[in-house]
């Protein structure tokens, strides 16, 4: 007796980005690869702002070091601002089904609480610093521009890069056909 | 109308409205402008009005730590999250933009580091009541208790 052969199931494909942006999905990066790249991030960031901010600008090797990190930094923020991960998280709701929409919200969640804790810290130690020397704290002129733009790009890969850390794997589009 | 303007619902208005304005005069006191004069009562009628959405079950998603949400509410808070990350981020664009641009212009540039550092910390007590303020508007309406008259089925 003949064996029906079973149905096969239609390929699943990655579900995101849909819409649109179909025909650019972001660069292809694996998951630790982002979290490696956000990581780095983090370090860069947090070595090279106040380093900006502070205006040195000697010619030592600290200083090569400090302007390096920056660059690389604003770098790196760019790289994970065209990944998968970002796209993903910019996605609008018909774009991504409920589990992305939840992974999505909850990183924003986890971003504001990061973003919202980082700013009191600086703001009110800014103005408590503004008490004790009178004014004298406040970075001016093109550090404080470097330094805002910095904070600016950090902030906005943060949700994208909490995304590479809450979300799972997903199965390469190969192993599903 | 009345099941659409709760007080919750008013409070958050009332709320959203102050905090907005108070952000709105210290961003104007980068530019040496003042629109309301007087910053005070609305730090009096912010706080007073944050202190009755804490209070709120709206208040839950206030504090951080709050574990007895369940899974509806947990979905709602972090979309109001979300939307609160997106508006934020967006204003503080346009609050470094506002720093970034004062030395280039000769008419800002009496702004003091004091001005800068307070239209910061106005922005963020606004920024922080934005996900309550969103909460409260975005969970569904609880019905009319006049609507149970018409359900025949017995309690």
């Amino acid at each position: 007796m003949a064996m029906t052969e079973p149905a096969r199931k239609p390929p699943v494909k990655p579900s995101f980005p849909l819409g649109y942006r179909s025909s650019w999905r972001g660069f292809e990066v694996s998951r630790s690869s982002h979290r490696i790249a956000s990581v780095a991030l983090g370090v860069a960031f947090l070595i090279g702002a106040p380093y900006v901010l502070s205006g040195y600008r000697g010619q030592d090797v600290w200083s090569t070091i400090g302007a390096l990190l920056t660059m690389a930094s604003l770098g790196t923020a760019l790289f994970l601002m065209v990944t998968r991960f970002n796209l993903k998280v910019d996605g609008e709701d018909e774009e991504l089904d409920e589990r992305e929409r939840a992974w999505r919200d909850r990183a924003h969640w986890v971003a504001y609480r990061i973003v919202a804790f980082t700013l009191c810290v600086a703001l009110f130690s800014l103005l408590i610093l503004d008490i004790l020397i009178e004014g004298e704290w406040a970075p001016a002129g093109k550090n404080l521009q470097m330094g805002m733009l910095l904070a600016v790009t950090a902030a906005y890969a943060l949700p994208a890069a909490i995304l590479a850390w809450i979300a799972p794997d997903l199965v390469p589009e190969e192993e599903t056909t | 109308m009345t099941r659409i303007l709760s007080v919750e619902r008013v409070a958050a208005i009332v709320t959203f409205v102050t905090w907005t304005a108070f952000a709105g005069e210290g961003i104007a006191g980068l530019y040496g402008a003042s629109i309301l004069g007087e910053s005070a009562p609305l730090l009096f009628l912010g706080l007073l009005t944050s202190i009755f959405l804490t209070g709120s079950r709206a208040g839950e998603i206030f504090r951080w730590w709050a574990k007895d949400l369940d899974e509806r509410e947990i979905a709602l808070r972090d979309r109001c999250y979300r939307l609160t990350y997106l508006i934020t981020h967006a204003m503080f664009m346009l609050y470094f933009g506002s720093i970034a641009v004062l030395p280039w212009r000769n008419a800002l540039v009496d702004a003091s580091a004091a001005d800068i550092g307070s239209a910061g910390i106005r922005l963020l007590f606004w920024a922080l009541h934005i996900p309550a303020v969103l909460f409260v508007w975005l969970q569904p309406v609880p019905p009319h208790p006049r609507q149970d008259l018409d359900d025949p089925t017995p309690v």
